[in-house]
């Protein structure tokens, strides 16, 4: 799989207006395509990312020592989209306009439909594994992180994250198979 | 390469090694074509970016001020109380027998402590808990040190479950964590204590690192007498939320006052726990202090998060370059005769540092050294006065009134604290200069 982050180097935690912006260019989409993977909804996305950022931003005095935001930033946004599918089954809402996100993305409406109808079977498969294995897939997948940066986000060692993801992705097939093969 | 090693490295760009590997090995090339497609098929199917206003929007809420706390509480508290007699009428059809009022030496109702019971599981399921919080106190001063006159100073705890439990307490002059072994208090921006992993740098804010058992200890502390404690459940704002308060009234010890106030520990003062109906986690939290017929909010968590995975490094404090170390009495130097009584602590304590006579002044003082600024502020001081020791409240220690001409023609009035209760009996400085 492509290494698209590895070779970027560390941000650090921004601390002036200035450097917030800076780094709101440099992430903006991946964190929303991050979160939208999960939740299927531009709307909870977009505000799961914004009230990540803000957070960001409001603790950043002490969050100042961080080498490379990236990683926290991603922990941050899943931890918000946990909390979001939480309080969507508590309330019972389906909230489910991915197709829709994905139209005004520019896809056709039945493109965007396949796509939607897709990407929820993908979470639903996810949602079969243990916790921390599908934590490990999504940041490396969705978020297209490197390992290192997967393992800073789960504050563990890269060998730790690379075995989850490892038995993640056997499980996986696992599931796959018993859903009729890998689609 | 074995095809163990070569499978453990297939979840990576294969390197020159793994794939020479491949291209020999029909069994290992065939599990790394199952991997790629698995990955191919949970690949997102379409890329989203966000919308173009997305930016304006993250941006024009920087400069809005933070939410303000989601519910003031401060209420007479004849309203108080009557509100809560009335919400118990109210509510009794509803939730029956979930609400206990109860103090002094009684028993909570069955049903409370089920709700306990329940409560404590699940926040004992929580892998860490996150607290932002502000006290009315000073930034430098003890955790315990409360002052209903002061501004809000930002606060954050952060306690991770174990083993080994790790935990770590913030405000801007103050920091003490706990990394599973030992630990570490600094004051900022040079003065470090260290201690075991049950050193006592937090007194009475502790109870928050436990938060699985912060329902019961605080029934417990009713059960004993200490305090008195009811549990509700209120609407607020369309959503239940489970209320514990627990009104706080310490024992007046001692011929004065001058500690009441001055400490959670020692305040008159009403404690509002916030939990969630549903999955009986903590919400927040707010203290207020019941002041000379005032009620003034002068602790309150704002915000709860859990399960947040913390770095490593939050636990672990780094002492600063040439910081000055608290040391036990037993460390202490001992240069000649030591001080026999509170008073005579006292008088040896400032004649040293009106010499500017620093080892002297570690007779008493238990440090390592002074900083520059403390030798600036305190050396050639004079003393203009000196009272008579006393006790107050639950201080193990004792307070000598003072007042001193400070080198820059300030004069101070204050009482300093000085102890005894360490293992070798010996009398030592504690605070108030």
């Amino acid at each position: 799989m492509e290494e698209r982050t590895s070779a970027q180097p560390d941000v650090p935690w921004p601390q002036s207006i200035g450097e917030f912006e800076a780094l709101i260019d440099a992430m903006q989409h991946k964190l929303v395509q991050f979160a939208f993977c999960r939740l299927r909804s531009r709307e909870d996305a977009e505000d799961a990312v914004q009230e990540v950022l803000v957070q960001a931003y409001r603790d950043r005095e002490k969050h100042r020592a961080v080498a490379n935001a990236v990683p926290f930033l991603f922990r941050m946004v899943a931890n918000r989209s946990t909390d979001v599918l939480r309080r969507r089954k508590h309330e019972g809402g389906p909230l489910e306009d991915c197709a829709a996100g994905l139209e005004a993305r520019g896809l056709g409406a039945q493109e965007a439909a396949e796509a939607a109808r897709r990407q929820r079977w993908i979470e639903e498969s996810l949602e079969r594994l243990p916790r921390r294995q599908s934590e490990a897939i999504r940041l490396r997948v969705y978020g297209e992180l490197p390992f290192e940066a997967v393992a800073q986000a789960m504050g563990c060692s890269v060998p730790t994250v690379k075995s989850r993801f490892r038995y993640g992705i056997q499980k996986l097939r696992r599931v796959l198979k018993r859903q009729g093969g890998e689609r | 390469m074995t095809c163990r090693q070569v499978q453990e490295r297939l979840v990576d760009v294969p390197d020159m090694e793994v794939r020479a590997h491949l291209a020999g090995c029909e069994d290992c090339a065939r599990e790394y074509a199952a991997i790629q497609a698995v990955l191919a098929s949970i690949r997102p199917p379409a890329r989203i970016e966000a919308s173009p206003d997305f930016k304006a929007r993250v941006m024009s809420k920087l400069t809005e001020r933070e939410a303000p706390v989601r519910r003031r509480w401060v209420l007479p508290r004849l309203v108080f109380v009557a509100g809560a007699v009335l919400l118990l009428v109210l509510l009794a059809p509803v939730v029956g027998n979930l609400i206990g009022n109860f103090g002094g030496r009684g028993h909570a109702p069955a049903s409370v402590v089920s709700l306990l019971a329940q409560s404590a599981q699940a926040m004992a399921g929580a892998r860490s808990v996150h607290m932002i919080a502000r006290m009315r106190t000073t930034p430098r001063e003890n955790f315990e040190f409360i002052d209903p006159t002061m501004d809000w100073v930002p606060m954050e705890i952060w306690s991770e479950a174990g083993p080994p439990a790790r935990w770590r307490v913030e405000k801007p002059g103050r920091v003490a964590a706990m990394d599973g072994t030992s630990s570490m208090l600094v004051i900022k921006p040079d003065t470090v204590s260290r201690g075991n992993a049950r050193a006592n740098y937090l007194e009475w804010m502790r109870i928050l690192l436990d938060t699985d058992q912060l329902m019961e200890k605080e029934l417990e502390l009713a059960r004993s007498g200490n305090s008195s404690a009811s549990l509700a459940e209120e609407n607020a704002a369309g959503a239940r939320q489970l209320v514990l308060s627990v009104a706080f009234h310490p024992r007046r010890w001692f011929s004065t006052d001058w500690v009441m106030d001055r400490s959670v520990s020692s305040s008159d003062h009403t404690r509002t726990y916030r939990f969630d109906p549903v999955t009986r986690r903590l919400e927040g939290m707010q203290m207020v202090m019941h002041t000379r017929g005032v009620d003034v909010p002068v602790f309150e968590i704002t915000e709860v998060r859990y399960d947040e995975v913390f770095d490593a490094g939050l636990f672990a404090l780094a002492a600063p370059d040439n910081a000055i170390s608290y040391v036990d009495a037993e460390q202490m130097p001992v240069a000649g005769p030591l001080p026999q009584s509170p008073k005579e602590a006292a008088v040896m304590l400032f004649d040293a540092l009106s010499r500017e006579d620093w080892e002297a002044a570690r007779v008493v003082y238990p440090a390592t050294g002074f900083n520059e600024s403390f030798k600036r502020m305190f050396g050639g001081l004079q003393v203009i006065a000196m009272g008579e020791p006393f006790r107050s409240s639950f201080y193990p220690g004792w307070y000598v009134p003072y007042e001193i001409r400070l080198r820059s023609g300030q004069v101070r009035k204050m009482n300093l604290a000085v102890k005894n209760d360490n293992r070798v009996g010996r009398w030592v400085w504690d605070g108030g200069l």
